[in-house]
């Protein structure tokens, strides 16, 4: 352990070095990840943290890696490295919400453990890993690790149910490799680069064997509300429709009737219909290639 | 806190250096490497970028208690020998560099990008130093910049190719 000759910096190099620090870590300090938040909090005198727990030379922390029937995405993962990494076609959102973050500079310090913890209503990753029914994997000082929903995990706007002492270890992500499983997403913003979300959409569909009915869809909506939502609604208008002829009216009425009930923006209510619109169209071009590699 | 880290080539030991103090203003003050500029302070301008490890970071969102063990090059480190970079010359050339401000970090964007994609197509490049604002609205000129240097690079690379 890198304990920088300071009681007040640690930089563990190990899980097991990790949970001794836990032990005595003070309410006060902070947990850096990335950084890309917590400095922007420090400079404005928003947090005055009494120490530092400088995460990312944990090597479990920094892996993207396929287990029996999960996925694991290491809590120091950068968005460079969820951006670049061969997805399936299931997980591809991941890749679509990680190139949307900000700029090439701070996807190579922004971590997906930082991007959940921070819980802002704007994260482009909260919607798809609720999307893919991802578990966020908790660790504290007692040595107890413990998983969650992330749903469960983000109560409010900024809020998560994260103790001080405790620690993001990483994500699993459910696999169903005998599925034929699309998903995407897509974010309206003001401008095309390096700008924050103001609505979020994922999409996940399950195509049936006859390789054009829309068997399942999932759809979330983030930046809408405090935080991300599920929408049922919308996605109950996709099922049963074939992929290649979907009639978009009833899809695009319960988006805007979903946006109108969650958000006080009244430019959301029109600009969900073009983002909406945008995200399926999308959507039908990734399931065709998918189903031509598959045919 | 005691940080070690290598700065343009040169191994260096910070003593006393609070946990918290950003990298930028320990290049700037501390090391007096006053090449990079702060803009926003907020890791949205890119005025700041410097490389880390080889890749570009926004240095106003780095703390010193991150830094130990890594790798930063900043603007200055780009001079070999008293001569400047391929890049930062064809920034001159091609008009590239107008108030100046923002060339640092567009130049180490750019520098990332050619270090990774050799040969980069306009969108690349245009997203490579979407991170980077110019607010005298210089793209053109520096995206020619980048590509005229790009081109440049790979000759210099066939040459050396073919004396080895």
């Amino acid at each position: 352990m890198t304990k920088m000759n300071n009681e007040e910096v640690f930089c563990p190099n190990s899980y097991n070095e990790l949970i001794e620090i836990l032990a005595d870590f003070p309410s006060d300090g902070c947990i850096i990840a990335g950084g890309t938040d917590l400095v922007i909090k420090l400079q404005k005198n928003i947090i005055h943290p009494s120490a530092f727990l400088v995460l990312g030379k944990i090597p479990q922390l920094n892996k993207i890696e396929y287990k029996s029937n999960y996925l694991w995405i290491g809590s120091c993962v950068t968005m460079t490295q969820l951006a670049d990494y061969s997805f399936p076609f299931s997980l591809q959102s991941i890749n679509d919400a990680a190139r949307e973050v900000g700029s090439v500079q701070i996807r190579n310090l922004a971590t997906i453990g930082g991007n959940i913890a921070n819980a802002s209503p704007a994260s482009d990753l909260q919607p798809v890993l609720m999307l893919l029914d991802g578990l966020v994997v908790i660790v504290g000082p007692d040595k107890n690790i413990y998983e969650k929903k992330i749903n469960d995990f983000i109560v409010d706007s900024g809020k998560t149910t994260l103790n001080y002492n405790e620690v993001i270890l990483g994500f699993k992500i459910p696999i169903f490799n005998n599925l034929y499983k699309v998903s995407i997403y897509k974010k309206l913003a003001y401008r095309k680069k390096v700008s924050i979300s103001r609505i979020g959409m994922a999409i996940s569909i399950d195509i049936n064997t006859d390789k054009e009915t829309i068997n399942n869809a999932t759809i979330y909506i983030g930046s809408i509300s405090k935080k991300t939502i599920m929408a049922n609604s919308i996605a109950s208008c996709l099922i049963g429709q074939k992929i290649f002829s979907i009639d978009y009216n009833n899809y695009l009425e319960k988006a805007t009737e979903v946006v109108t009930a969650n958000s006080p923006r009244k430019y959301k209510t029109y600009a969900i219909k073009g983002l909406a619109i945008d995200t399926l169209d999308l959507l039908i071009a990734r399931s065709t290639f998918f189903l031509s590699l598959n045919n | 806190m005691i940080v070690n880290c290598n700065v343009n080539g040169k191994n260096v030991n910070l003593t006393s250096i609070a946990p918290d103090r950003r990298l930028i203003d320990i290049l700037r003050e501390d090391l007096l490497l006053k090449g990079t500029k702060e803009g926003c302070g907020e890791g949205e301008c890119g005025a700041c970028t410097v490389l880390m490890d080889g890749k570009a970071v926004n240095s106003c969102l780095i703390l010193a208690c991150q830094l130990n063990g890594h790798e930063i090059i900043t603007i200055e480190g780009l001079m070999q020998g008293g001569e400047m970079d391929v890049l930062q010359k064809s920034f001159i050339e091609n008009g590239a560099i107008q108030c100046g401000y923002c060339s640092p970090g567009m130049i180490l964007s750019a520098k990332a990008l050619l270090m990774t994609i050799p040969d980069p197509t306009d969108e690349e490049i245009r997203n490579a130093i979407s991170g980077n604002i110019c607010r005298c609205s210089g793209y053109n000129q520096i995206v020619r910049a980048i590509k005229s240097a790009s081109k440049e690079y790979l000759v210099k690379k066939s040459n050396n190719d073919k004396d080895e």
